[in-house]
C-alpha cells in the first residue's frame, strides 16, 4: 500500500482508538475490582476484599465454579461426541430417515431454546432431570448440534475416501477407521466445535436460570443473583470481581485457540 | 448377513457384527425396514462376487445399502435420540401446555383452549413488547452490520498490526452476554462506573441518575453493549466472505482505475452479498430473542419500556401471572413467528444466491 505518511498516521490513530474501545471495558473491570470504592468491600486502598466477599457468597465461589466447570466440560464432551458421529453419518452414509433428521437439525436453528424453556422446565421433571446439571448439559448440547453437525459434516466430506478405504483394507472395522483415521483428520473442525460448545456453556445464563436452583447454579446465574440479593443496595465491587473471574478463563481459552478457531471458521462451514 | 468385500464402497459397514449366526437378531435392526427375502443370506462370502452384487444393487435395495443404512444409523443414533428426547418432545409439550390451564404451582389442570391465547392478547404489554423487540432488532442490526463490515475491511490485510487489532476486537466475543451485561451494568452505574461522569462532563444529566434510568438511555445503553460484544464476531464472518472474493476480480478492476469507494460499492459489496445476508439473518434472529441483556441491565424497565417478547414469557411464567400455560402460548406464537421469519429470510438468501 502506497499511502502517504499523513494517511498512515490517521490510520494508526484511528485503529488504536478502536482497539482501546474494545479492550478498555475489560481492563476497567479488572482495575475497578481491586480499587477502593465506597459501598463495596474494598473501602480503602487497593486489595482483594471484593474477591473475598465473592468467595464466601451463598454456597461459595468454589461451588459455583465447580457447577460451571461440570456444565461446560460435560457439554463440550457430549457435543464433540455427537457432532463427530452425527457429522460422519451425514457425510458418509445413506440411511433411512436421513432427510427427516437433516430437517430436524435445521429446525433447531429456526426454533431456538428461548421458545422451548417453558416446556423443558416441565419435561425435565418427567425425565427426572429437575434441577440437574446433566439436564442442562443435554439442553446446551442440543443447541450446539446444528453448528457442530454442519461443521463436522463439512470437515469429514473434505477427507478423501481413500483414507478410510486404506484403513478398512488394513483390517480396521468401521468404528476403528472412524476413531483412528477420520478423527485425527478433522482435528481443526473438532477444536472449533469444542471451543464454541465450551464458551456457550461457560457463558450460559438463560438455560440455567430456567432449569436450576441456586445450589446447582453456575457462576453467571450466581452473580446475577448476588447482585439482586441485597435489597436496593447493589455491591458493584463483588459484581465486577465476579465478571473478572468469569472472563479470564474464557478469554485465555479464546486467545490460545484463536488460530485454530479462525482456521476452522475460514475452511468452510460458514461459507454458505 | 455376508461381510462386504473390501473393494466395496461402504466397506465401513463392517462395524456390524458380520458373522452373526442369529438371523432373527438381524431382523430387529434398522435394516428390518427393508424386506429381507434375501436368497443368499447363508452363502459364504467367497460366493458373493462383486458383479453379482452390482446386479443386485440395480435390482433395488441391495444388501450393501442395508448394511450402510445400519452403520449410518449407528453413527447417527446418539444425535437422533437427543433430538427426539429434548427437541421433538418439548415441541409437543409446549403445544399441549399452550392449550391447557397450567399454573406454576398447581401444575396441569386440563384443557382450556383458547383461554391462554385470549388472556395473552388482552395484555397490553404483548403489543408493547413486540413493538419494542422489533425496534431493538432494527436498531441493533442497522448499527452492527456496517460497523462489522467496516472493521473487516480495516483489518483484513494480514499484517502484524492488524493481527493485534483483530484480536483486540475479538476479545469481547469470548464473554457471555450475561457477563458482558453485568460489566456494563457496573460501567453505567453512577456509583462506580465512569460513564455517568463522562456524560456529565459532556453536558448530560449526571448526578445519581443512571444512564439506564430513562427509556431511551436503557435502549441505547443496551444497543451499545450488544454492538461491543458482537462486532468482533460479525467482523470475522465478514472477513471470511471477503477472503472468498478472488483477487483477480480486483486486479481486473484496477485496469479501469476506480477509486476506493467505487471499488467498494461496485465490486466488494455486490460480491459480499451472501455474507451480508447471512450476518443479517443471524443478527435479526438473535436480536428478536434478546433476553439476558435486558433481564440483567434493565429488568424490562423503566416502566416496562424495554420489555422484549422473550422476557414477557419469563414474566408471565414466574413473576406476574405465574402461569405456565400463558407462557407456553406465547412461546408457541414466538416459535411460529420465528419459523416464518427464518423461512422467508432463507428463501430471500437463496434467491439472492441464485442471482449471482
Amino acid at each position: 500500500m502506497k499511502a502517504s505518511v499523513a494517511s498512515r498516521s490517521v490510520y494508526y490513530t484511528l485503529t488504536t482508538v478502536m482497539a482501546v474501545v474494545f479492550v478498555l471495558p475489560l481492563v476497567w473491570a479488572a482495575v475497578s475490582s481491586v480499587s477502593p470504592s465506597p459501598g463495596t468491600a474494598q473501602k480503602h486502598g487497593f486489595g482483594l476484599n471484593n474477591y473475598e466477599t465473592l468467595f464466601s457468597y451463598g454456597y461459595g465461589l468454589p461451588r459455583y465454579l465447580m457447577n460451571s466447570l461440570i456444565i461446560s466440560i460435560g457439554a463440550t464432551i457430549l457435543t464433540l461426541l455427537l457432532a463427530a458421529t452425527g457429522g460422519y453419518a451425514f457425510a458418509r452414509f445413506r440411511f433411512r430417515g436421513k432427510n427427516v433428521m437433516f430437517v430436524l437439525v435445521l429446525s433447531i436453528m429456526m426454533i431456538p431454546y428461548a421458545t422451548l424453556l417453558i416446556p423443558l422446565l416441565v419435561w425435565m421433571k418427567d425425565l427426572s432431570l429437575q434441577n440437574s446439571l446433566f439436564g442442562v448439559v443435554l439442553v446446551l448440547t442440543l443447541f450446539q448440534i446444528p453448528f457442530g453437525i454442519f461443521m463436522m459434516r463439512t470437515s469429514f466430506t473434505a477427507v478423501p475416501r481413500d483414507l478410510e478405504s486404506a484403513a478398512l483394507i488394513d483390517g480396521c472395522n468401521a468404528f476403528q477407521a472412524f476413531r483412528r483415521v477420520m478423527i485425527p483428520a478433522v482435528r481443526p473442525g473438532l477444536i472449533t466445535v469444542g471451543l464454541f460448545a465450551y464458551l456457550a456453556a461457560w457463558n450460559d445464563f438463560m438455560v440455567s436460570l430456567y432449569l436450576l436452583s441456586m445450589n446447582n447454579a453456575p457462576l453467571p446465574l450466581a452473580l446475577v443473583n448476588m447482585r439482586q440479593q441485597t435489597m436496593g443496595v447493589i455491591d458493584y465491587g463483588s459484581t465486577t470481581a465476579g465478571v473478572v473471574v468469569l472472563t479470564i478463563p474464557a478469554v485465555i481459552l479464546f486467545l490460545a485457540l484463536q488460530r485454530h478457531y479462525i482456521r476452522g471458521f475460514t475452511s468452510g462451514a460458514v461459507k454458505g | 448377513m455376508a461381510p462386504p468385500t473390501s473393494s466395496d464402497q461402504s466397506g465401513s459397514a463392517r462395524l456390524a457384527p458380520h458373522h452373526d449366526p442369529d438371523q432373527s437378531s438381524d431382523q430387529s435392526g434398522p435394516a428390518r425396514l427393508a424386506p429381507s427375502h434375501d436368497p443368499d443370506q447363508s452363502v459364504t462370502p467367497i460366493l458373493t462376487g462383486t458383479p453379482r452384487r452390482q446386479a443386485r444393487r440395480v435390482a433395488s435395495r441391495s444388501r450393501t445399502s442395508r448394511a450402510e443404512n445400519r452403520t449410518g444409523w449407528l453413527f447417527a443414533a446418539p444425535t437422533a435420540i437427543l433430538l427426539l428426547l429434548l427437541f421433538v418432545a418439548p415441541i409437543v409439550v409446549v403445544v399441549v401446555m399452550a392449550g391447557s390451564r397450567w399454573t406454576l404451582l398447581g401444575g396441569a389442570q386440563g384443557n382450556n383452549f383458547p383461554d391462554n391465547f385470549t388472556r395473552l392478547f388482552d395484555d397490553p404489554l404483548l403489543k408493547q413488547s413486540i413493538w419494542f423487540t422489533v425496534k431493538y432488532t432494527a436498531l441493533t442490526t442497522v448499527i452492527l452490520m456496517p460497523v462489522a463490515l467496516g472493521l473487516a475491511l480495516l483489518v483484513q490485510e494480514a499484517r502484524q498490526w492488524n493481527n493485534l487489532l483483530r484480536t483486540a476486537i475479538l476479545v469481547p466475543s469470548a464473554l457471555g452476554i450475561a457477563s458482558a451485561s453485568l460489566l456494563f451494568y457496573a460501567l453505567y452505574s453512577p456509583q462506580v462506573g465512569p460513564i455517568t461522569h463522562i456524560l456529565e462532563a459532556l453536558g448530560g444529566p449526571g448526578g445519581q441518575s443512571s444512564v439506564l434510568g430513562s427509556p431511551s438511555g436503557a435502549l441505547w445503553g443496551t444497543v451499545i453493549l450488544v454492538v461491543w460484544r458482537f462486532a468482533g464476531f460479525y467482523m470475522l464472518l465478514n472477513m471470511v466472505g471477503l477472503q472468498a472474493i478472488p483477487n483477480e476480480v480486483y486486479e481486473a478492476a484496477k485496469l479501469d482505475g476506480p477509486g476506493r469507494w467505487k471499488t467498494l460499492t461496485s465490486i466488494t459489496l455486490p460480491l459480499l452479498r451472501p455474507t451480508i445476508a447471512m450476518t443479517m439473518i443471524l443478527s435479526i434472529t438473535g436480536s428478536l430473542l434478546a433476553f439476558d441483556q435486558f433481564y440483567i441491565l434493565t429488568k424490562g424497565g423503566p416502566n416496562n419500556s424495554t420489555m422484549t417478547v422473550v422476557q414477557l414469557i419469563y414474566r408471565d411464567a414466574f413473576e406476574t401471572h405465574k402461569d405456565l400455560g400463558m407462557a407456553a402460548a406465547l412461546s408457541v406464537l414466538l416459535l411460529l413467528a420465528l419459523v416464518v421469519i427464518n423461512t422467508l429470510q432463507l428463501r430471500a438468501l437463496r434467491v439472492g444466491a441464485d442471482e449471482e
